[in-house]
C-alpha cells in the first residue's frame, strides 16, 4: 500500500530553487533515509511532507489523499513530525509532554495513558515520567519528544535528525524503534546525517543534492563510491559491513575528491 | 531541593488554597482603613444587606463605609487582579515567553492611552462605556505594533517582544499622562492614575462596567488551555499536532487584551500582576494551562486586593499608588526571571 507520494514536487523562494521536480513513492512499512550534504534540501523536503510549507509546484499525497485536503487537525492523524530542535522551555513533567501527542485523538481519551506508557517504554524513557522536561539532557529530551511523536500513532512518521544528540547506545535504540515501527506498517522518513546509520537501517535511501534527487534506491544501489564522491566532494571507500548485510562507508583521510 | 522532584499541587488543593487566600485578603481589604471594621462585623453587615440579622453590633458609619466604599473597591480589586493575572498567563503561553506581562509588553499603556482618548472624545457619544472600549482598542493597537515588531520568520523573539513593549509602553504611558494634564478634565483623575494605577475611584457602577470583559476572558480563555500547552512545544510542533496556531493566537490575544483593556480603564496600569501571579502558580502547580489560567486569575485577585489594602494604610491618611507596591514586589521578581530566561537562551546575542 502506498503511504505517501510526491509528483513533480518543487519549492522555490524567489529565484532560489530549494527543491526541483522530485518524484518518489513511499510504501507502508517502508523506512526511507534521506541523506545529502548541507543545503541539499533535506529539511525543506521534510517540511513539505509535514504540510508546513506549501509546494510551489507538484503535489504530495499522504494515505491516498492530497496533503492540502482536510484540516490541520485531520493532517495530525495522518502524519507526525519529530523536529530537530526541541524548544519547550516550560517545566512540564515528561509524562505530560508525551500525553500532548494524544491531542489529535481527543484530549481525554481513555487509553491515552496506556499509549503514553507504552511509547515511553519503547523509547527507554519510562524512568523519566515524573522528571521535568527542562531538566533533561539533550539526548533525553530527544527520546521523550520521540515518545510524544509516537503517541500520535500516525501511519506516516517524519523525523529530522532523530539521532543528532544521542549517544551510541541510544542511537541504536532509536533506530531500532523506527525499524520496529516500519515492521508494524508505519511509513518512516528520516533525515540522517550519518550515512552508515542510513545504510544499516533504511530500506531505501534518497540522496539529495542541490535540491534534486541524485539517487534513490536500496543502500547498495545508492551508496556507491563514485556517487558519494561527486555529491559530497570527498573521497570514500565503500566496503561490506563485516557483520550486517549492508555497505559500510569510510571517508578517506586527507583525500578530497570531487 | 531539586526542581525535578518538587511535588505539585493538585487542582482541588490549589483552588481551595487560593479561595481561602482570597477570602482572607478580602477580609483584610474590607476591614482596614480609617474606619476599623473587624471580620465578624464585615460578615454581619454583608448579611444585614441580605436581610439577615445575626445580632452583631456595628455602626451606621461602618455600614456606609463598607457597603458604598470598601466593598466595591475590594470587588473591583478582585476583578482587575483576575483580569491582569489571567491575561499575563495567556500572553506568556501564546508568546511562549515567560516575561510577557501585559504592562511589560506595552498592552497596558496602550489600553491606558486608548481609554483616555475615548473618555475625552467618545464619552459624550457612547457614555461611560467609553473607558473600557477605548482601553480594549488601545490595547489591541499596542499589541499589533509590538507583535509585528517581535515577529520574525514565523517566530516571536523573546527579547524583541519586551524591548518593543518597553517602547510602546513609554509612548502610550506618556500619551496618557500628557492628555491627562493637558485636558485638565476631572473625569480623567490624577496624572498618576494611569501610570501607577489606583482603585480609589471604585464604585458599583465602575465594577459593573469592568466585570463583563474580564468575566468573558476568565470563562473563555480556559477553553484554549490545551492548545496553549501545545503551543509551548513550539508553533510548528503545535501545528503538527493539529492546532490552528494562528486562530488560537487571535482568540487568546483578543480575550487577554479585552481583560487588560477593561482592567486598565478601571484602575490604571497596575504593573507586574500578570507576571507575578502566573509565575507563583507555575512554581506550585506546574505550567499546564488547565490549572494555570483560572489559578492565575485568583492569584492576581489576591495580589491586587492585598496590595490595595497596603496602599491605603501604609502611609495613612495618604494613599500610596498601588502600582508602586506591585512594582516593589514585582520588579525584583522580574529581574530573577530575566536572569533565568537569559541563562536558558544563552545570552541575548
Amino acid at each position: 500500500m502506498r503511504a505517501a507520494a510526491a509528483t513533480g514536487l518543487g519549492y522555490r523562494v524567489g529565484e532560489a530553487v530549494l527543491l526541483d521536480d522530485l518524484h518518489f513513492d513511499l510504501a507502508a512499512g517502508e523506512m526511507l533515509g534521506v541523506i545529502g550534504p548541507n543545503g541539499a534540501g533535506k529539511t525543506t523536503l521534510l517540511q513539505l511532507l509535514a504540510g508546513e510549507l506549501e509546494p510551489t509546484s507538484g503535489a504530495i499525497e499522504i494515505a491516498g489523499q492530497d496533503i492540502s485536503d482536510g484540516t490541520i487537525a485531520e493532517l495530525a492523524l495522518r502524519r507526525s513530525v519529530l523536529p530537530q530542535h526541541h524548544l519547550l522551555q516550560f517545566a512540564f513533567r515528561c509524562l505530560d509532554v508525551v500525553l500532548m501527542g494524544r491531542y489529535p485523538h481527543g484530549g481525554s481519551e481513555a487509553n491515552a495513558q496506556v499509549v503514553a506508557a507504552r511509547t515511553m517504554a519503547e523509547t527507554d524513557t519510562a524512568h523519566l515520567v515524573d522528571r521535568l522536561y527542562t531538566t533533561l539532557s539533550g539526548g533525553e529530551q530527544t527520546r521523550v519528544s520521540l515518545a510524544r511523536v509516537l503517541a500520535q500513532e500516525t501511519p506516516l512518521l517524519l523525523l529530522d535528525e532523530p539521532t543528532g544528540s544521542l549517544d551510541l547506545r541510544h542511537q541504536e535504540i532509536v533506530m531500532n524503534i523506527l525499524r520496529g515501527l516500519a515492521g508494524a506498517g508505519v511509513a518512516v522518513v528520516a533525515v540522517l546525517h550519518d550515512v552508515n546509520l542510513a545504510a544499516r537501517f533504511a530500506d531505501r535511501i534518497m540522496l539529495l543534492n542541490e535540491g534534486s534527487i541524485e539517487a534513490i534506491g536500496t543502500p547498495d544501489e545508492v551508496l556507491r563510491p563514485e556517487v558519494l564522491r561527486s555529491v559530497y566532494g570527498l573521497d570514500v571507500t565503500v566496503i561490506r559491513h563485516p557483520v550486517e548485510d549492508c555497505p559500510l562507508i569510510l571517508p578517506s583521510r586527507g583525500e578530497m575528491g570531487g | 531541593m531539586t526542581e525535578a522532584n518538587r511535588r505539585r499541587l493538585s487542582g482541588p488543593v490549589l483552588f481551595g488554597g487560593l479561595a481561602l487566600l482570597l477570602l482572607a485578603a478580602a477580609a483584610v481589604g474590607l476591614g482596614v482603613g480609617a474606619v476599623d471594621i473587624n471580620p465578624i462585623q464585615v460578615f454581619a453587615i454583608l448579611l444585614d444587606h441580605l436581610g439577615i440579622d445575626v445580632g452583631v453590633e456595628f455602626t451606621s458609619t461602618q455600614d456606609a463605609v463598607l457597603w458604598s466604599i470598601r466593598l466595591p473597591r475590594v470587588a473591583l480589586g478582585v476583578v482587575v487582579g483576575a483580569g491582569l493575572g489571567i491575561a499575563g498567563a495567556a500572553f506568556q503561553g501564546i508568546f511562549r515567553n515567560p516575561l510577557a506581562d501585559p504592562q511589560l509588553i506595552g498592552i497596558s499603556s496602550g489600553a491606558a492611552f486608548g481609554s483616555v482618548v475615548a473618555i475625552l472624545v467618545l464619552e459624550g457619544v457612547i457614555g461611560s462605556l467609553a473607558g473600557p472600549i477605548g482601553g480594549v482598542a488601545g490595547g489591541v493597537g499596542a499589541g499589533i505594533v509590538v507583535y509585528s515588531l517581535a515577529r520574525n520568520q514565523g517566530r516571536t523573539e523573546v527579547v524583541t517582544l519586551v524591548l518593543a513593549g518597553l517602547a510602546v509602553a513609554a509612548i502610550g504611558g506618556a500619551g496618557a499622562a500628557f492628555l491627562s494634564v493637558a485636558a485638565d478634565d476631572a473625569r480623567l483623575g490624577s496624572v498618576l492614575f494611569y501610570s501607577l494605577g489606583s482603585l480609589s475611584i471604585a464604585t458599583w457602577d465602575l465594577l459593573w462596567r469592568t466585570l463583563p470583559l474580564v468575566a468573558l476572558a476568565a470563562v473563555a480563555l480556559p477553553f484554549s488551555a490545551r492548545r496553549l500547552d501545545l503551543v509551548l512545544l513550539g508553533e510548528r510542533e503545535a501545528t503538527h499536532l493539529g492546532v490552528d496556531v494562528e486562530r488560537t493566537r487571535i482568540m487568546v490575544v483578543g480575550l487577554a487584551t479585552a481583560a487588560v483593556g477593561a482592567s486598565v480603564a478601571a484602575a490604571g496600569a497596575i504593573g507586574f500582576v500578570g507576571l507575578l501571579a502566573p509565575h507563583s502558580i507555575r512554581l506550585v502547580a506546574g505550567p499546564g494551562h488547565r490549572l494555570l489560567l483560572p489559578a492565575s486569575a485568583l492569584g492576581g485577585a489576591v495580589f491586587v486586593v492585598l496590595a490595595d489594602a497596603v496602599a491605603r494604610t501604609v502611609a495613612s491618611p495618604l494613599e500610596v499608588p498601588i502600582g508602586l507596591l506591585t512594582a516593589i514586589v514585582g520588579g525584583p521578581a522580574f529581574l530573577v526571571l530575566l536572569a533565568r530566561t537569559r541563562r536558558r537562551h544563552g545570552g541575548w546575542g
